[in-house]
């Protein structure tokens, strides 16, 4: 399945290379990503994160289609996912609770 | 100012262990009558510094202006990061107080020094820009003063009007800018204060030891702390760090809060704003006041790395910018620089100019003639009046109903919609739609542990939490971003406390810290309450109850009875 990924910040000097090869210009770095899915087995935001070569430690907020998330959140096609560093985790933590797939 | 008469006077024993917001909001319920006009001789205007402040605490510049508010009508503190609050507290000047009204048409300078205060003609300072006037003041008095002083806006008596200290570089860019009180102290004739703090002993530690503990402990957690370590976020990036975070949430109002999300809010968010500042030449980071480990400060500047600016904040840029469906930091600058110069408020300012684009008066994303509009409030032009007094007077003159404001003071940079607990917090604060009023402490402060569920609209107990421990730390005199820090870090907020205790020689304890901001608060209430506002005030507008706000759709759907329970008086 297709998603788009939007990298803030300092999170993308944690990417490897071949992952900023198709990015867009300008500011946050976007991403399109082709992702190999089993139809058994929802895909999950740490999957995204594992395919990415990130940890969580490197990840402050996490967004799908603007719904505050957090690794157990299902991605569907078409999704965009928003990816905050470590470093961004203001404010925002405190008004909302991640939502979360089983 | 009635008989322009200046006097020391010592601090009674009931002020002694106040300071910042909880001495200026004491005053003023002790000393204004409520239902006074605010722009009349029985308004007072008390400038306090913190109770760290002027100490090596880090981070804690900070100072508190207080009084009756004519934009709310109610009490007002406003705060802002300044050297001017140092040198207060080294002199050991708990707060000047600002009295009566001179009836003459003349306006004056204070010039207060550690054993002189004194007030003189400063006509030569009047009807002229702010960056101007501080060149002028600095090249004439020194460059080691400090300077808070009011504009061309204040001038015409107007709600939107604040109160501007000299930043580092000397530029009137830093603001005690909400709830109109640079018009209360052009009421009084009164047009600058300049302090020279030469001779000054320092502030008194009660116990060195313990304040030294307390600070090392404080200074430990913010730099290792992510947001506010150095290279963290509001060190790279400033505090429009959160233009892109709200915006993802969908929460960035833009174009007069009719959308949450757009593509283009990363044009103007800190990530890119620091890139151009590297590439232009300005200062990033930068700190507001000597001392300060965050230093989420900057100095903008135009394209040629000339014509420094000062700071652009997330709440100025969003208000210029986003809100006004202005996606360019040039004009952003400018329009900020503009209301630098004439002495405005930037979030009552951006506001203002949203609701005269709702109303027709110009085109969302207007950049070019949302200046010119600056112009007018310059020239005094019964259009630049009409601005100069705020977004609900103009939204008004224009024929706009929806207007984002409570208790008659405009919303910040994030809609009560989407983050609803914020919305709780604009719709019950005693000082009108105020982010800072609950802006980043948690529960865990307060031991409560309240769980904050997106969809959920009990909000009352997190809102009542965050507003009592912003109160103690506008006190304190440490700036509102410690408690990035201290919330994640138990040592820093012991450590903060501690500090506090090493300046009094109190016994405080992080218990304390809930008890004594619903002091505060309850002070800053009650005086609403005797000035005539019911609970019928700590409303939202009708607007965002029932204009779903795209993409996400949502309403603000706390209700009532809910906002009513956050006092529960």
């Amino acid at each position: 399945m297709k998603v788009r990924v939007k990298i803030f910040g300092n999170l993308k000097d944690h990417l490897p290379e071949e992952f900023l090869n198709n990015r867009g210009p300008g500011i946050p770095t976007i991403i399109s990503l082709e992702l190999n899915t089993n139809s058994k087995k929802p895909y999950k935001i740490k999957d995204l994160i594992e395919h990415l070569e990130l940890t969580p430690e490197n990840l402050s907020h996490i967004f799908i289609n603007g719904v505050y998330s957090g690794l157990k959140k299902n991605i569907a096609a078409g999704d965009t996912i928003a990816l905050f560093p470590k470093d961004m985790a203001l404010l925002y933590k405190w008004y909302f609770k991640k939502e979360e797939d089983k | 100012m009635k008989n322009l008469k200046t006097e020391f006077q010592d601090l009674p024993e009931e002020y002694q262990t106040l300071g910042g917001r909880g001495l200026t909001s004491t005053i003023i319920s002790k000393e204004v009558p409520p239902t006074c006009n605010p722009l009349g001789p029985h308004n007072k205007l008390i400038f306090a510094p913190g109770i760290v402040t002027g100490t090596k605490a880090p981070s804690s510049g900070r100072i508190s202006v207080g009084a009756k508010s004519p934009l709310t009508g109610g009490i007002k503190e406003a705060n802002a990061g300044t050297k001017f609050a140092q040198m207060l507290g080294r002199m050991q000047i708990a707060a000047i107080i600002i009295e009566g009204k001179n009836e003459g048409d003349d306006y004056y300078a204070l010039n207060l020094s550690q054993d002189n205060a004194g007030l003189v003609n400063v006509n030569k300072w009047v009807n002229r820009g702010l960056y101007e006037v501080y060149k002028e003041i600095f090249e004439e008095r020194g460059e080691h003063v400090g300077i808070a002083g009011v504009g061309i806006a204040a001038e015409m008596l107007a709600a939107n009007t604040g109160i501007a200290f000299n930043d580092p570089e000397g530029l009137p860019s830093r603001y005690s800018g909400r709830g109109g009180l640079g018009a209360v102290m052009a009421s009084k004739k009164l047009k600058f204060i300049i302090i020279d703090e030469t001779g000054a002993p320092g502030v008194t530690l009660a116990d060195e030891e313990l304040f030294k503990k307390g600070t090392k402990k404080l200074l430990n957690s913010l730099t290792t702390h992510d947001v506010t370590k150095p290279h963290g976020a509001l060190n790279s990036y400033g505090t429009s760090v959160l233009v892109n975070i709200i915006n993802e949430a969908r929460g960035l109002p833009q174009c007069n809060f009719s959308v949450g999300q757009t593509d283009e809010a990363a044009q103007v968010s800190g990530e890119a704003k620091a890139e151009e500042i590297k590439k232009r030449g300005g200062t990033r980071p930068h700190s507001c006041h000597p001392g300060c480990v965050m230093q989420c400060s900057e100095v903008w500047t135009k394209k040629s790395g000339k014509d420094p600016v000062g700071v652009l904040e997330y709440e100025s840029v969003w208000a210029l910018g986003p809100n006004c469906g202005i996606y360019d930091l040039d004009i952003i600058g400018e329009l900020n620089r503009a209301c630098n110069d004439l002495g405005m408020d930037t979030i009552e300012a951006g506001n203002t100019i949203a609701v005269a684009m709702d109303g027709g008066l110009l085109e969302f994303g207007d950049g070019e003639r949302a200046l010119e509009l600056m112009d007018e409030i310059r020239k005094k032009t019964p259009l630049g009046r009409i601005l100069a007094n705020g977004t609900e007077f103009t939204g008004k003159a224009f024929g706009v109903t929806r207007i984002p404001v409570v208790k008659h003071q405009a919303m910040p940079a994030y809609d009560p919609r989407a983050i609803k607990g914020i919305g709780v917090t604009y719709a019950t604060s005693p000082m009108g739609a105020d982010h800072t009023a609950g802006y980043a402490i948690a529960t865990e402060i307060m031991g409560v542990g309240g769980e904050a569920d997106p969809r959920s609209t009990k909000k009352a107990e997190l809102s009542r939490n965050l507003q009592a421990a912003t109160a103690v730390i506008d006190s304190t005199g440490y700036c509102l971003f410690t408690a990035f820090a201290v919330l994640d870090i138990p040592e820093g907020l012991e450590g903060m406390v501690e500090s506090v205790n090493g300046v009094l020689g109190t016994s405080l304890t992080v218990d304390d810290i809930g008890p004594l901001g619903m002091d505060i608060l309850k002070t800053e209430r009650d005086f609403n309450k005797a000035a005539g506002f019911t609970k019928q005030d700590d409303r939202i507008p009708e607007f965002l109850r029932e204009e779903k706000f795209p993409p996400s759709g949502e309403v603000f759907d706390v209700p009532d009875e809910e906002l009513d329970s956050v006092f529960g008086d």
